[in-house]
């Protein structure tokens, strides 16, 4: 097991050179970031020029690729220079950015598993029922329905037609405590809490609703499956009562596949959801990596694509040992 | 026939209802099975026999349902018993051992685990006792270094390790009534001949009686006392072992006996006399006799009445209008 762990966190290596190898090439083909400083009017030309010198971008792709990598690995520069917020290196973009993207990806992922799994569970137990054709449209519902729509659709009724939830944001600018306003970040921490809570509360159901389906639906056909299986009958020779049927010999078979889809959906956690934080205004990881392509903020976007497939690989991986875990067929060696 | 009833089937049905029809898997079973004594039920794969012992410990799956009869099993119909009594009937009074040994335990869990399961549920014993019968059970099974296996799972096992390790599953808490459901047939024939062994010898020891399913006649005479032969849901001859073997007198027991193949008829270079035609699709049964399409000696009486199953002699049934005369010669046993 241990070799196994060693060899497989060696192969990651050449994975993630040739994943930001890629990337990086084509980050730079979207443009030179440091033209669009021109449109300052404090930004000397010979300022281009410099810049262009000190993040070595007159040099050949594949010399400034090796400068861009060291600074990754050891970032002394912080990962380079953030076009769209000047005077701001990157790690520190992306560092203010990771709260509320794991508090809401991590409040919905949790969520989602949550009610997912035993609704999964309570609908192939009782399948063809009145129910399950209930929870299975549901389920569609939830994998169908564009999260940009439903986000959009959620807005216009619970903020626009009855106002029980704002429209977006993350928080309110100013909170009124005994009476008087206080800025947000001035406000008791309870308070707070209460009012982040309630500007996400939109957002986090529609991430819910989308993750809720394509689970809720693994986990009712897992469990069909398991359910017919000939170790399930001879628990149930052998004098086993149904619960423990159910919940010892069929749920530890069935749950064995859905570990290696919520194990491949942990990079959701940092990275967050692109669209619902962008429809949401939400200030997360998401929404800068929209921001950061749809400006050409090279340095930003490449940190963030390098996160992403760092944390997909290791998101596998976990899922890999997990799998090993649950299932005593699979042993790594 | 002195000795003490243990298990009597009195037109028992169970049928599936279907979307396309009703297929009456299990159409009128009569069995009569003594204490210690062990009763063959042999047919072809698809002619009810699985069913017919499922329905016994009342564990067939929807769409399966009893539809008729008594089961009447130490004096009490089971039937009629309450779900939470039968359970605690199965696995205690009446075990059953399954077919595929591979799927027939569960991968998850070890083979002591699995075992102690039954002892826990049915007997007062606390969890360090019931590990201490179960590798006594291991052993007795003829499993080497039981308390090694003990934290096996079922994978890291061999077929026939397999089939001991359900053997001493169901022999754990002294059953009456072993239902063994065509339990050698996925294993090699050196193996099964071990199994077989080593179940005759665990029914002298534990004394009890066995439900012997199979499809395979030769096993049929080699452990059981009485034969019952069935055909699409019907019993068509029931007689002691020696009968059925020497003087078949139902056309189908007849054929089964002359399709064995021999060295005899290899010699002679004769083809191997088979049944005629294939089993009729359940869902579109035959009139009359079931077995009239393919029986040589059928008459006009046949196409348009289900015989009943009538004493021919003392202690041998034959649902036939026209029993076989002259039978000699027709086993090679």
């Amino acid at each position: 097991m241990r070799n196994y762990l060693i060899r497989r966190a060696l192969e990651l290596i050449p994975v993630l050179f040739a994943i930001t190898f890629v990337s990086f090439w084509l980050v730079s083909k979207m443009g030179d970031p440091f033209a669009t400083l021109i449109i300052n009017p404090h930004v000397r030309p010979e300022d281009i020029q410099r810049l262009r010198h000190i993040w070595h971008w007159d040099e050949p792709l594949v010399i400034r690729f090796v400068y861009w990598l060291k600074d990754f690995v050891y970032p002394k520069a912080g990962w380079g220079l953030s076009i769209l917020a000047p005077g701001r290196n990157v790690l520190e973009v992306i560092k203010s950015r990771i709260p509320i993207t794991m508090a809401f990806s991590a409040t919905s992922m949790v969520l989602a598993i949550v009610i997912s799994v035993p609704l999964g569970i309570y609908s192939a137990l009782h399948q063809y029922s009145v129910s399950d054709y209930g929870l299975t449209f549901f389920a569609f519902f939830g994998m169908s329905m564009p999260t940009f729509w439903f986000g959009i659709m959620l807005m216009y009724l619970f903020a626009v037609k009855v106002h029980w939830f704002p429209a977006a944001g993350a928080h309110s600018a100013f909170l009124i405590v005994e009476g008087m306003h206080v800025e947000f970040s001035e406000a008791p921490k309870i308070r707070q809490f209460i009012d982040t809570a309630w500007h996400l509360a939109l957002p986090i159901f529609v991430l819910v609703v989308f993750q809720t389906g394509a689970w809720l639906r693994y986990m009712r056909s897992s469990m069909l499956e398991v359910k017919h299986q000939d170790y399930v009958r001879t628990a149930r020779a052998k004098g086993v009562n149904d619960r423990t049927v159910i919940y010892k010999h069929a749920f530890r078979n069935a749950i064995i596949p859905i570990i290696t889809l919520i194990g491949l959906s942990f990079p959701g956690l940092i990275g967050g959801a692109m669209i619902t934080e962008t429809i949401f205004a939400i200030d997360g990881i998401g929404r800068l990596t929209f921001k950061a392509v749809m400006s050409q903020d090279v340095f930003v976007a490449m940190a963030l694509i390098t996160i992403f497939a760092v944390l997909i690989v290791l998101g596998n991986f976990i899922a890999d040992i997990l799998y090993a875990v649950v299932d005593p067929r699979i042993r790594y060696s | 026939m002195e000795k003490e009833l243990l298990l009597e089937i009195k037109d028992l049905k169970t049928y599936f209802y279907t979307d396309d029809g009703i297929v009456k898997a299990v159409d009128g079973i009569n069995l009569k099975l003594h204490k210690n004594e062990v009763l063959g039920l042999v047919g072809e794969s698809g002619c009810g026999k699985s069913v017919a012992s499922l329905s016994i410990l009342r564990l067939v799956d929807q769409p399966g349902k009893n539809a008729g009869g008594e089961i009447i099993f130490k004096g009490e119909d089971l039937l009629k018993k309450s779900e939470e009594e039968m359970r605690k009937i199965r696995g205690s009074e009446i075990a059953m051992i399954f077919q595929e040994p591979m799927t027939a335990l569960n991968p998850v869990y070890t083979i002591g685990n699995q075992v102690m399961e039954a002892i826990l549920i049915h007997q007062d014993v606390n969890e360090e006792e019931a590990k201490k019968k179960t590798v006594e059970m291991l052993d007795l099974v003829g499993i080497p270094d039981p308390e090694e296996r003990f934290s096996e799972y079922p994978h890291e096992m061999s077929g026939g390790m397999r089939q001991r390790a359900m053997i001493a599953m169901a022999m754990s808490c002294n059953p009456d009534l072993l239902i063994s459901d065509e339990a050698t047939t996925a294993l090699d024939v050196t193996i099964q001949a071990q199994i077989l062994e080593l179940m005759k010898d665990l029914q002298k020891k534990i004394e009890t009686a066995i439900l012997f399913i199979t499809h395979d006649l030769a096993l049929v005479a080699e452990m059981a006392d009485t034969v019952a032969v069935s055909y699409m849901g019907k019993i068509v001859e029931l007689s002691n072992t020696k009968t059925v073997f020497k003087d078949p007198r139902h056309p189908y027991t007849y054929g089964l006996l002359k399709s064995i193949p021999s060295l005899i008829t290899k010699e002679t270079k004769q083809p191997l006399p088979a049944i005629e035609g294939m089993i009729p699709s359940p869902y579109n049964m035959p009139k009359g006799c079931y077995f009239h399409p393919r029986c040589p000696f059928a008459t006009d009486e046949c196409r348009k009445n289900m015989p009943e199953l009538k004493e021919i002699e003392p202690g041998h049934q034959v649902r036939c209008f026209h029993p076989v005369e002259n039978t000699k010669g027709v086993s090679k046993k």
